[in-house]
């Protein structure tokens, strides 16, 4: 209920950015964001609170959260940084969130608020689970950034748009990499004790983590930036999307728990 | 560059192809091209394959050559102190090596225990099974394994500890992990002299010329027999299996002295074989433990440690350039 209301917000601020697109921007539409984003966490604190743990042990709950912090972070990057999102980018971020509601909301996702399975209760998965969604968001940002930079012709907008898919994947990929590689490598230990077992999960989140590095390797060594980075930003981002959805429903392995 | 590509592609595409099934697996499943291709390749068990390995060596000397030449620049032309990335390198060169330990040195090993039973460790040690508790939630989902255990030491109780999912025990270089937990099927038998034996399937009894084994249940009536003695019985109490329609659903295999097989035979409680009768079958709970002997872990730890400090470092560097 609560998330389906912020579902709802985020589509009235995107209605809403769309009229600031086209016409005149309307700020109050990022405050929606904001409101989805709060909502989204008071979704996840409730459902804590049914099944007395962290409510991120299956997909619909994971999603829940993911878009709570895109969302979050898109507000936080319009409305309180020094280098404001082009309104564009907002825009397709809060498109990302909500298509992420809208596959969260499936019938094929079970909803019910079901405590987790001995595996999953482990304070090291809840760490593990949520750094590497709080880099994955910023990566969804660094996307949106990156399609702009590919879509504008204007020098300066290009420039933004540079700096923001940098910072983006800066702020990101230290969250990711402790997050999915390292939290996640220290719960494996505990729960299967082995670090890591190149199940398909992992080997897809060290290959995006290593398209992630390229970019930044690239960036601080060969000072490489446009284009190609733009690009090298948007496959890191499909590999985020397909670690997380490709994986669990394409193939078998540890991280099978829906 | 071009090694991390080739690493990640090839470890990607290793996720399309199911990894360490036997020959037959891929001969069966793929057309007969590929699945030489695969096997010759070893692309069944791509991450110690020859192939993996060498990328990843040449990958570590890279990496390792990088980063000395950096560290010795850096500082012969004294240029500012950035240590993170360099502290990102070793951690990375570090978690390699790590990862060769474990590949070399790593043991694991299975033991299952039923309440009483226990088994040896190594290094002197004895894992004694005092209890085993499966807790539910409301909905029968699984909530809990807790597996109450002593650690005896020449005979001696020298630690007692509750082994859960997600909370292993350590004991000397190894550590024991609530696995899983099964059922095993055990006879109960009388010899001649009206003596009992406890026979667990996959073990075997002597007798004047040979022995016997006790194979299990039958596959196609186990789960059927499972089904119906779940059916009537509190969790946690010995189950004993029923059989209402005098079924043969125990298999034996009677060997000679040399271990041939001279003889399969199908038997019901109340049977005999080599003059043992049977006067009971029952399951029988048992905890699963795997046991894991791997040193690189404190290493991994480090290198975690290490690939951390140098992430933070290098993000306050970055952060306070863009201030400047």
């Amino acid at each position: 209920m609560i998330a389906t209301a912020a579902f709802m917000l985020l589509l009235l601020s995107l209605l809403l950015q769309i009229v600031g697109l086209l016409k005149k921007e309307l700020f109050f539409s990022y405050y929606l964001l904001l409101t989805a984003a709060l909502l989204l966490f008071t979704a996840t604190a409730m459902r804590s609170a049914v099944i007395g743990f962290f409510a991120i042990t299956n997909s619909y709950e994971s999603l829940i959260f993911y878009a709570g912090v895109i969302t979050l972070v898109l507000f936080l990057f319009r409305i309180l940084t020094k280098v404001k999102t082009p309104p564009p980018v907002s825009f397709l971020g809060t498109l990302v969130a909500i298509v992420l509601l809208a596959v969260a909301s499936s019938p094929n996702l079970p909803k019910e608020p079901l405590p987790p399975i001995p595996a999953l209760r482990s304070h090291w998965l809840v760490l593990h689970v949520t750094f590497s969604f709080i880099g994955e968001a910023f990566f969804v940002l660094a996307f949106s950034a990156s399609i702009y930079y590919l879509a504008v012709k204007n020098d300066r907008k290009k420039e933004t748009a540079d700096q923001l898919i940098y910072t983006s994947i800066g702020i990101g990929y230290p969250f990711f990499t402790v997050g999915a590689l390292i939290f996640g490598a220290i719960w494996a230990q505990y729960a299967w004790g082995s670090y890591w077992s190149w199940d398909p999960k992992e080997t897809w989140a060290l290959v995006t983590w290593i398209v992630y590095t390229g970019y930044l390797h690239t960036r601080f060594v060969k000072r490489m930036k446009g284009k190609l980075s733009a690009i090298l930003s948007i496959v890191g981002f499909c590999f985020t999307i397909f670690t997380f959805f490709g994986v669990n429903y394409l193939m078998s392995g540890l991280h099978s728990y829906g | 560059m071009v090694l991390l590509i080739l690493i990640a592609l090839l470890s990607a595409f290793s996720t399309v192809v199911p990894q360490g099934n036997e020959h037959r697996y891929y001969l069966a499943r793929y057309p007969d091209f590929i699945a030489r291709l695969i096997l010759s390749t070893h692309f069944h068990r791509f991450f110690r394959s020859a192939m993996f390995l060498i990328l990843a060596g040449l990958f570590f000397l890279n990496l390792l050559v990088c980063a000395t030449d950096r560290i010795v620049r850096r500082a012969k032309r004294g240029a500012p102190r950035r240590y993170g990335p360099d502290l990102i390198h070793v951690g990375v060169l570090l978690l390699m090596i790590s990862g060769l330990m474990s590949l070399t040195a790593r043991r694991e090993w299975y033991i299952r225990l039923a309440e009483g039973e226990s088994a040896q460790l190594g290094y002197g040690y004895e894992l004694f099974l005092t209890s085993f508790e499966k807790k539910t939630y409301m909905d029968g989902r699984p909530r809990e394994y807790v597996s109450k255990v002593a650690l005896l030491r020449g005979g001696q109780r020298e630690k007692t500890f509750e082994i859960r999912v997600n909370r292993p025990l350590k004991v000397e270089r190894m550590r024991i992990f609530q696995d899983s937990y099964s059922y095993t099927t055990v006879l109960s038998l009388k010899d001649p002299n009206n003596t009992r034996h406890r026979l667990k399937a996959g073990e075997s009894l002597h007798t004047g010329d040979g022995y016997f084994t006790f194979s299990g249940i039958l596959p196609e009536y186990e789960e059927q027999i499972l089904r119906e003695s779940y059916s009537d019985s509190a969790e946690g109490e010995r189950i004993e299996l029923h059989d209402p329609r005098r079924r043969d659903f125990l298999l034996f295999h009677e060997r000679d002295s040399g271990g041939e097989i001279v003889g399969v035979r199908l038997l019901a409680p109340d049977d005999s074989i080599s003059g043992f009768t049977i006067e009971g079958v029952f399951l029988e709970e048992q905890s699963g433990f795997q046991v894991v002997q791997d040193k690189s872990f404190t290493l991994v730890l480090i290198s975690f440690f290490i690939v951390g400090g140098g992430l933070g470092f290098t993000f306050l560097q970055k952060m306070g350039d863009m201030k400047k």
